[in-house]
């Protein structure tokens, strides 16, 4: 048992303590009070105002209402605490859509599906949905109301950085945001034909015509992947119905009239429609190239050339267009004339091409004085000239006259009579070279 | 006048433009012979200056890598080697630098104009334009004041600046990414073909001028030879006419043949 004497000696130290601001003597004497009468109102009471932390506070005045349920100073104690309390530390947030909470943690809003984070594609960090641009590094993101659009820009800047996991998860949920809006469903399915995944492609894209059957974008993308698998008869199907919907947009039609060339081959109906082409864009070098092509195969040489002719003015000369236009009208036309394949103009500019290196080696020779070439050297640049006529006959110009003479119109034509004219011009040549390069 | 050429001349020598990269697209057919002769050019400079045992006496006067070197006085005079000396001399370097200096030019602009010629004829195209340039070097040094071209020269550039000159008469609208490096600042930038040669060209000729005019008083000015650059540059414009593939004659006569 207490002793009640010293308890109240206590007391009133403490109480004297407290009332003198001297707050650690009297918690002490106090919290010895409690000790000795863990039912002293009084004690808990002054208590109460020396301890230190909101929380000690708290026990204590709970515990004089304990002892006295109708203590008005630790009723009125415990609501100024309430008041002042911290605020506990938030543990969820509103989704910015339905704005109901959400966890701190989540990505997804659980009511609505609303993302509430996403990875910046320039610098990885997760942002926080709401914010337009990466606190980090600054990327601009969009604005996440615009929905599927947002979705979609995001998805591109993914793809662009081979980002292809979140690309393709991103794609996903501009599709969910909006499954019936054709433009995104359009970026989605270009997306997915671009990740390779043509089949998700295939099956966005006939959604996307079926909200819009009126975009003939849609079909002539359908039939590029459809022909991408040779699916010839479906890709055909598809650029026919786009070419119904853009029959003035040359590029379809070019998609067809090619798919026509390659199954059907040179046909009237892809002469028209190429010829269509050409009528709708005059400046369309790859149709004038298909056409020259057509024009080939149905044996009108004039207008092939006249539309080759016309690509490799289009297209620029290092362009597949270009090279290829070049090459097939190099083909059907000679590049020199007749007179000039087999005259003498084109042997003398190739001989005179390989009668430099000698020619030069022995002027050198002649301290660069040409009258003081030796008789020697003469001989040999008459070898080396008679070498090379060979060997430009033979590599060159084939038809020239005297070879047409010896080997008939045909000229140096078969392997073995190239052999038979190149190998003594090429021997003679170098022996020539050689011989007056050593100042024999 | 020559204060303004030298200060001209050294404000130029302040820029380096580096070829990166020019718009033509794939080539069709591999470049055998660039590739052959950047690979010879490398061996003998290996073999010359680390494998072979060559003590200076092979450099001095009368010895086996002097022969090797063109020295117009001695093409002149009817010693030496003769034009075998030009052939020679264009495939010596003095140094490591001077060698990766040439082949990056002659591997950039070499394997362009080979893909439009056949690797035979730009075989013997680069022939040409050795000994065009070798006379080159033998005209403008001989007439020197001072040297009279008793100085050997050696190394690939006067047949490379051949090449050059050729893929400028071939290519002039072409674009080139090039490098252009003022002190130490680079600047990436797509300057037009004749650009690069005409910086080219107008280095040449000053220092051409300025070694006349220096040797004149009595001085040095520079061991580049410039006359073997401008003999290259002459080779490369003239003589690759002999060596085109007629349908590009063709069509570069008759543009407007299409209707």
């Amino acid at each position: 048992m207490p002793n009640p004497a010293q308890v109240a000696e206590l007391l009133r130290r403490g109480i004297a303590a407290a009332k003198a601001g001297r707050t650690q003597e009297a918690r002490q004497a106090l919290l010895r009070v409690t000790e000795l009468d863990e039912r002293n109102e009084q004690a808990w009471l002054w208590l109460s105002g020396v301890v230190e932390s909101f929380e000690d506070r708290r026990v204590c005045m709970e515990n004089v209402l304990a002892i006295n349920p109708d203590n008005g100073h630790a009723q009125a104690g415990l609501a100024w605490l309430d008041q002042q309390a911290p605020t506990p530390p938030a543990t969820q947030e509103d989704c910015p859509r339905c704005q109901s909470p959400v966890p701190l943690s989540g990505a997804v809003c659980p009511d609505c599906g609303q993302v509430l984070i996403v990875a910046c594609p320039a610098c990885g960090q997760y942002v926080d949905v709401r914010e337009t641009s990466c606190p980090d590094c600054g990327q601009y993101l969009g604005d996440f109301r615009d929905g599927a659009r947002y979705h979609m820009t995001l998805a591109r800047a993914y793809l662009e950085r081979q980002q292809y996991v979140l690309a393709q998860e991103t794609a996903a949920r501009a599709e969910a945001e909006a499954p019936a809006d054709p433009q995104v469903l359009e970026g989605v399915a270009a997306l997915h034909e671009e990740l390779g995944r043509n089949d998700l492609a295939i099956a966005t894209y006939e959604r996307a015509i079926e909200c819009n059957p009126g975009n003939a974008a849609l079909y002539a993308r359908l039939g590029m992947i459809y022909r991408q698998r040779s699916m010839l008869a479906e890709a055909r199907t598809m650029y026919k119905m786009a070419a119904e919907r853009a029959s003035d947009d040359p590029a379809i039609l070019f998609e067809l009239a090619q798919l026509h060339v390659e199954e059907d081959g040179a046909t009237l109906e892809s002469l028209k429609l190429l010829e269509q082409i050409i009528r709708l864009d005059p400046g369309y070098a790859q149709a004038h190239l298909l056409l020259g092509d057509v024009y080939l195969n149905r044996q009108q040489g004039p207008q092939a050339i006249q539309h080759y002719e016309r690509a490799c003015k289009l297209a620029s000369p290092d362009s597949r267009t270009g090279r290829e236009a070049h090459r097939k009208l190099g083909k059907l036309r000679p590049s020199l004339s007749e007179r000039q394949a087999q005259g003498w103009g084109e042997t003398w500019r190739r001989m005179g091409g390989l009668m430099l290196i000698p020619a030069v080696a022995a002027l050198v020779n002649a301290r660069l004085v040409p009258w003081q070439v030796s008789l020697a050297a003469w001989y040999g640049l008459a070898v080396a000239s008679a070498g090379a006529y060979l060997w430009v006959c033979a590599t060159d110009v084939p038809r020239n006259p005297a070879m047409r003479a010896v080997f008939g119109q045909a000229g140096v034509k078969g392997s073995r009579r190239q052999a038979l004219v190149s190998v003594p011009g090429l021997l003679l040549w170098t022996a020539a070279f050689g011989l007056i390069l050593l100042k024999a | 006048m020559i204060i303004f050429l030298l200060m001209l001349d050294y404000l130029l020598s302040l820029v380096f433009l580096l070829p990166l990269k020019d718009d033509r697209g794939r080539y069709r057919s591999f470049p055998y012979m660039t590739l052959a002769l950047v690979l010879l050019n490398t061996v003998v400079h290996v073999l010359v200056h680390h494998a072979l045992p060559l003590g200076e006496e092979a450099w001095s006067q009368g010895g086996l890598m002097w022969q090797a070197m063109l020295v117009p006085a001695d093409i002149l005079n009817g010693e030496g080697l003769g034009a075998l000396s030009m052939i020679t001399a264009a495939f010596l370097h003095a140094s490591w630098s001077h060698l990766v200096g040439n082949m990056f030019i002659l591997w950039f602009f070499g394997r362009k104009l080979e893909d439009m010629l056949g690797s035979t004829k730009f075989g013997l195209f680069y022939l040409v334009c050795v000994l065009v340039s070798g006379t080159g070097s033998v005209l403008g040094r001989t007439a020197l004041p001072l040297t009279q071209g008793v100085i050997p020269g050696l190394g690939a550039s006067g047949a490379i600046m051949g090449i050059v000159a050729a893929y400028l008469f071939l290519y002039h609208q072409q674009r080139i990414l090039t490098l252009i490096l003022i002190g130490i600042i680079p600047i990436p930038l797509r300057i037009p073909a004749w650009v690069f040669i005409l910086y080219t060209v107008t280095r040449d000729i000053l220092g051409g001028w300025l070694e006349q005019e220096f040797q004149a008083v009595g001085y040095l000015y520079s061991f580049v030879d410039s006359f073997a650059h401008l003999g290259g540059v002459i080779a490369g414009l003239m003589c690759v006419y002999f060596f085109l593939p007629r349908e590009l004659l063709y069509y570069r006569h008759r543009p407007d043949t299409a209707s």
